[in-house]
């Protein structure tokens, strides 16, 4: 099983001790554009990477116009430094991969794959007949267009979330690897951050896509209702669950990667 | 000239809607079939009975009055994946649904939009807000796929909407203009959208929760910004959303269509909302400023829902600017 970290930040770039444990490392940003490293940051996580003789792989969100073109200066720097893996989170991203990186590799991001999140499942799980059961361990990645359409765009792994109601997967069938987000999960996210000024008074109501300070750093709201099961976890524009029980299927499912998230990827 | 897309959930009211102004209607289908194998994954994103026309027959029947009238009907397959047990039965539902004469498949998932392809379905496929076109690339992707509509999603402004615009061609685009300002990325959220009247299954961000902050910043900041976080399942007591002032770009931008979400409301209320964006639209039509033009739609909104324009109920905030920058509700 392969062991990778998963880090947005420099300063979480694992201590020497730890460094063992991974063979792999992730760095960049799935839910946020402004949050895109800087090309001197993913400069020194290559090496960080290198020097160390760890495999990389580039993280990215989902981007407007604007964020593509930051993205694609970084992916110039990376196309020139290795054959990375590149996590794409976004149909345009893939495009631009193929258009103009064939030498990296793409994998498809944990947001493409839309398998249900909602802790609420889990008030239900007890009741709900095989067939529905099936449809929320299952994933359209198995729809023999689907597969087709990634196998012929070489893209081979695909990234999954741990589910609490499970996985239902059999991925080596049709010659696909998997990774699996320990412990965090991502259930949503939004343009409309909750976090944007969301210390100042009389900006309560103020929601829409403006410019931040990236409070997101400084703040992390813990959600907790009655309906759910769980305690939701907002950062910045982004909710989680957290899950840390591996799945007993792990090579049923394809799962030969575990990506360990130390903090809340944001 | 911008087209006027509008729900439909019952063949009856399809006239009325039409002559209110709509050009082209969309829907779905609620199919026992479909019910009795999976009565919780929905077929498309508005599971709710009153969301949907309630068999092929009565589709088959809004379609004669739409095309009686010249105008299309959009069926929604948009549930954002569906998985290859489900396939048997929904291909069987896609038959049923071609036997209609629908004009276009409204699709979320690139599993179904790559399988419809492989069918040749003759019938024209549009992409969902669920497909999450946020850039050129992503909507050219799309394009490349056959696909001949993208509903660009509602997290975009306004300045990135007229970006895509410019730079894409061959594709039809639109966006919402009115109703359901969804917190979250339609695409992205993976919540369950449930057909109960129980507040346990409303929808998750409109549920009350208690907010717990981490955070080194002092408490008096600690407890704005835990406040802030509950700001939706306040507003959705209230939900009018509207994007109307923007009907302004969206014509200089060449913008294909507007959408107004509506499934499941009552027929008055589709026809109120079709008529107070058609008006604007033929308003259009006269050259007016952009200052005539704002004034109008904002006096008009506030006649028709008794609301005054809000942020937080805006689609496109940053047309509530003033000349300042500050944003023009603060001095309402």
């Amino acid at each position: 099983m392969e062991k990778a970290i998963y880090i947005t930040k420099l300063c979480e770039l694992p201590q020497e001790k730890e460094n063992n444990d991974f063979s792999r490392i992730y760095f960049g940003n799935e839910f946020c554009e402004r949050l895109l490293p800087t090309s001197e940051e993913l400069r020194a996580v290559i090496d960080f990477a290198t020097e160390r003789k760890m495999e990389f792989t580039l993280v990215t969100p989902y981007v407007t116009n604007k964020g593509l073109e930051r993205l694609e200066k970084l992916l110039s720097l990376l196309a020139k430094e290795t054959s990375a893996e590149v996590v794409f989170n976004d149909y345009g991203v893939l495009r631009l991969l193929l258009r103009k990186f064939g030498g990296l590799e793409p994998v498809m991001g944990r947001l493409l794959n839309k398998m249900k999140r909602g802790p609420r499942l889990m008030n239900l799980i007890g009741m709900l007949p095989e067939t529905s059961l099936a449809y929320f361990r299952g994933s359209s990645i198995e729809v023999s267009a689907f597969r087709n359409f990634l196998s012929k765009n070489g893209i081979n792994r695909v990234e999954l979330d741990n589910l609490l109601q499970g996985i239902s997967l059999n991925l080596p069938k049709f010659g696909f690897s998997a990774s699996l987000y320990i412990p965090y999960g991502y259930i949503t996210t939004t343009r409309n951050c909750l976090a944007i000024d969301c210390d100042v008074h009389g900006k309560e109501d103020v929601v829409g896509i403006f410019p931040c300070k990236k409070e997101c750093q400084r703040y992390t709201f813990y959600l907790k209702s009655k309906a759910m099961p769980i305690t939701l976890i907002r950062k910045g524009n982004t909710i989680f669950f957290k899950n840390e029980t591996i799945p007993k299927n792990l090579d049923e499912i394809g799962i030969d990667r575990i990506v360990y998230e130390p903090n809340l990827p944001l | 000239m911008i087209k006027l897309l509008a729900p439909v959930d019952k063949a009856e009211e399809a006239e009325e809607l039409i002559r209110a102004g709509a050009d082209e209607l969309y829907c779905g289908v609620l199919w026992r079939e479909w019910l009795l194998k999976y009565p919780v994954a929905a077929l498309n994103r508005r599971p709710s009975p009153i969301a949907n026309l309630k068999s092929f027959d009565e589709l088959k029947k809004c379609v004669e009055i739409a095309h009686s009238y010249g105008v299309s009907v959009n069926l929604t397959i948009n549930e954002h994946y569906y998985t290859a047990e489900q396939y048997p039965l929904l291909l069987k539902f896609i038959e049923k649904a071609l036997d209609t004469g629908v004009d276009a498949f409204i699709v979320s998932d690139l599993g179904l939009l790559l399988t419809l392809n492989e069918m040749s379905v003759g019938v024209k496929i549009h992409v969902s807000t669920g497909g999450v076109a946020f850039n050129s690339e992503a909507v050219n992707f799309y394009r490349e796929l056959g696909v001949s509509r993208v509903q660009l999603p509602r997290h975009l402004t306004l300045g990135e909407i007229g970006e895509i615009c410019r730079e894409t061609s061959d594709v039809e685009l639109g966006v919402f203009i009115l109703n359901s300002k969804c917190a979250n990325i339609d695409g992205f959220c993976t919540f369950m959208h449930f057909s109960s009247q129980d507040p346990m299954f409303h929808n998750a961000c409109m549920l009350p929760y208690q907010v717990y902050v981490e955070s080194a910043e002092n408490d008096e900041k600690k407890i704005v910004a835990g406040v802030r976080q509950k700001v939706w399942e306040r507003f959705h007591i209230d939900d009018r959303p509207c994007g109307a002032c923007a009907l302004y770009e969206f014509n200089e931008f060449g913008l294909d269509y507007v959408k107004i979400v509506g499934r499941g409301y009552p027929t008055l209320k589709k026809i109120v909302d079709i008529k107070f964006i058609r008006m604007l639209l033929d308003l259009l039509k006269n050259n007016p400023s952009r200052e005539e033009f704002r004034k109008v739609t904002r006096q008009l909104y506030s006649r028709i829902y008794g609301r005054p324009c809000r942020v937080i109920m805006c689609y496109y905030p940053e047309v509530m600017k003033n000349g300042e920058g500050n944003l023009h509700n603060e001095t309402l």
